[in-house]
């Protein structure tokens, strides 16, 4: 689960920005609603300690990921948070398989090739394995960063405007995707997004203005 | 996937760059190899066949071209001696000298050197028979093993040698066929390209081509080159007694000494190759320069004039040495500049790494890693073109001088060039490793592209 308390952030040479405190439970989903330019990335961010806020905590397990350091912070959240980018990049010279896989490289265990497949079918990309990144569409390449950020059952899920460039049929589909991912992980699901279709999908939810 | 797999997989990716990269670094450590091959490989053969020689005596004329005849057989003789002016370094009893061995040159077969000399030749370069015995009468030859080896010679086979080094049939002598007695053991020295027989037998082919021949030696004068002009003026200007023709058995020399060439006095001689009793000793300091202004011989160290022969060479060593640091200078800013750029179109791709778990050290080694395997596949094709080279080098070497190299062979020191490829990598790569861990992730994926 993950909870925040007092959030702040400053980028240099602007006023801080205050969060409202959040909290989301294991098996759990919540939305994170606002406009453009209210700072939901800048929040995504920090709940993934990409970045440090100058006040508050962020606590994912038991864990206060502000106070870590940085080698730890990348360790802890290879381990026990997933990130979905509202663009996602990958390693170019690897094919959709390897690209799941390096996830858990970057862990330091042992690429579990069974479960990354059985992630990529669920997600409707068994024949895609050996396929470059460059041949596959927007939406497949958006199935992968999710296959890619459930591989190593993290405690989190952070989503950055996971639907918002899809039609209704796809928004829909991709969120019973995402739905069934948190209920088989048992993780808890943040959405941030500006996508009003969510709204009555999803019952926790908090603004930011 | 290990991170080395990673930046292997990186690296290919990119086949142009890896080309460049790779052909640049490849042609620096080609070089490097190259120069080591070739320079330790003439060193030894060098080393080998100054086989404890610490003075020529010969003709006056180039000490340089008298070493490099006599002792190496690349060049022709500077001219002739008389048996008579030699006779007290022949001698048996000389105060200075351990052994004197004398060589009559002038004759080849197939470019393969005829050297006229005694068996003690043998002990020179610790050489051995592999089959047959050693030549005892005139005409009879005892061949090295390279000889045998290159043009299919074996025991009882008959052959009519040229003059000169020249493989020329307008040059083959009339006179009866030298005939093979025995073969040498291989010895990686210059013994191994030689044919040997008795002096005798030059004198005998060069008197009865000036017997018979007069007409056409003089043509042969005006067309063959430098080189055999002097060979002709040596070998045949000289009067011989034709009813008695000189015989001086191998074994007659072999019993330590020369008294077989002493009985005539007018006949020549190439050069003698002398071992001194010792050889810091005063008197042995002056022997040369006695010889050098007190007769109309020249004696010559061979240390010495290899020693300048090897200044002469450094020169072009040295220049090509310059090059290969200029090559490898550039090919390491070219690995840097590649590393650098392919880093920079690859940001998002390192930052996703960090998000994924991936420690700053990870994405460090990660690119560490790309220059390290660039600089070992630039390795592995410079020491392949190295020893390629080499090897046709050796071919080409082999024609001209009769001297074997090989491109097969494999030195310790090549480890040390594969660890000097290793940190070329690595220095390249660490300005572009450091960056890319240094990346600001939250500010790379902030980015819209």
């Amino acid at each position: 689960m993950i909870r925040t308390q007092n959030l702040e952030f400053r980028y240099q040479g602007s006023d801080s920005i205050h969060f409202p405190d959040l909290q989301c439970v294991e098996n759990d989903k919540l939305l994170v609603l606002g406009h453009s330019g209210v700072g939901k990335s800048t929040l995504l961010h920090l709940l993934g300690g990409l970045i440090k806020p100058i006040r508050g905590k962020i606590e994912i397990g038991n864990t206060d990921i502000s106070t870590l350091g940085t080698s730890r912070l990348d360790a802890f959240r290879g381990k026990n948070i997933g990130i979905i980018f509202q663009q996602n990049h990958f390693i170019q010279s690897l094919n959709v398989l390897e690209n799941v896989l390096i996830a858990q490289s970057m862990i330091g265990t042992t690429p579990d090739v069974q479960r990354a497949k059985s992630l990529l079918d669920s997600l409707n990309l068994s024949g895609k394995y050996k396929s470059k990144m460059h041949e596959l569409s927007q939406g497949e390449r958006q199935r992968v960063a999710i296959a890619r950020a459930a591989i190593n059952s993290p405690k989190v899920i952070l989503a950055d405007e996971p639907t918002s460039a899809l039609d209704d049929e796809h928004c829909n589909k991709v969120f019973d995707l995402m739905d069934a991912l948190t209920a088989s992980l048992k993780c808890a699901f943040v959405i941030v997004t500006h996508d009003n279709r969510l709204k009555d999908k999803i019952d926790n939810q908090v603004v930011i203005k | 996937m290990r991170i080395i797999s990673l930046a292997w997989r990186n690296i290919i990716t990119k086949p142009l760059n890896l080309f460049l990269t790779v052909t640049l670094f490849s042609l620096c450590i080609g070089l490097m190899t190259f120069m080591l091959l070739f320079n330790t490989q003439l060193k030894e053969k060098f080393d080998k066949n100054l086989a404890n020689i610490d003075v020529v005596v010969g003709a006056k004329g180039s000490p340089l071209q008298m070493i490099l005849c006599s002792m190496f057989h690349i060049d022709n003789p500077t001219g002739n001696i008389t048996i008579k002016e030699a006779t007290p370094l022949l001698r048996k009893g000389h105060p200075l000298i351990e052994w004197a061995v004398p060589l009559s040159l002038g004759d080849s077969y197939k470019s393969y050197r005829i050297v006229g000399t005694n068996s003690s030749f043998l002990d020179v370069y610790d050489a051995e028979l592999i089959d047959g015995h050693l030549w005892e009468n005139d005409f009879e030859t005892t061949i090295g093993y390279g000889v045998a080896q290159d043009l299919g010679l074996h025991i009882g086979d008959t052959f009519v040698s040229s003059h000169g080094f020249v493989d020329d049939e307008d040059l083959a002598h009339d006179h009866a066929p030298f005939k093979i007695v025995g073969i040498l053991k291989p010895t990686g020295s210059v013994i191994d390209q030689l044919i040997l027989t008795t002096s005798a037998t030059i004198w005998h082919v060069h008197e009865h081509e000036g017997d018979e021949n007069e007409s056409t030696h003089a043509d042969t004068t005006e067309v063959s080159t430098h080189q055999t002009d002097a060979h002709h003026e040596e070998m045949h200007g000289h009067s011989q007694d034709e009813n008695s023709p000189t015989t001086l058995s191998a074994g007659t020399i072999n019993q330590n000494n020369n008294e077989g060439l002493l009985l005539h006095p007018d006949e020549d001689i190439t050069s003698i190759l002398i071992k001194y009793k010792n050889k810091t000793s005063f008197q042995s300091l002056n022997f040369a320069r006695n010889i050098n202004e007190n007769t109309s011989m020249q004696a010559a160290s061979p240390a010495i004039e290899m020693n300048r022969l090897y200044s002469m060479i450094g020169v072009g060593a040295d220049a090509l040495k310059a090059l290969a640091i200029l090559i490898g200078l550039v090919s390491a800013l070219s690995i840097f500049v590649t590393l650098l750029r392919s880093m920079k179109e690859r940001k998002y791709e390192l930052s996703i790494l960090r998000v994924l778990g991936g420690s700053r050290l990870r994405i460090f080694s990660l690119i560490m890693y790309e220059g390290i395997i660039i600089a070992v596949i630039g390795f592995i094709v410079g020491t392949v073109i190295a020893h390629l080279g080499m090897e046709v080098m050796a071919h080409y070497l082999k024609q001209d001088f009769r001297y074997s190299f090989t491109g097969w062979r494999w030195l310790t020191e090549e480890w040390m060039i594969l660890l000097i490829s290793i940190e070329i990598g690595l220095i390249s790569a660490f300005i572009p490793a450091l960056q890319a861990a240094k990346t600001d992730i939250n500010k790379t994926l902030s980015e819209k592209n």
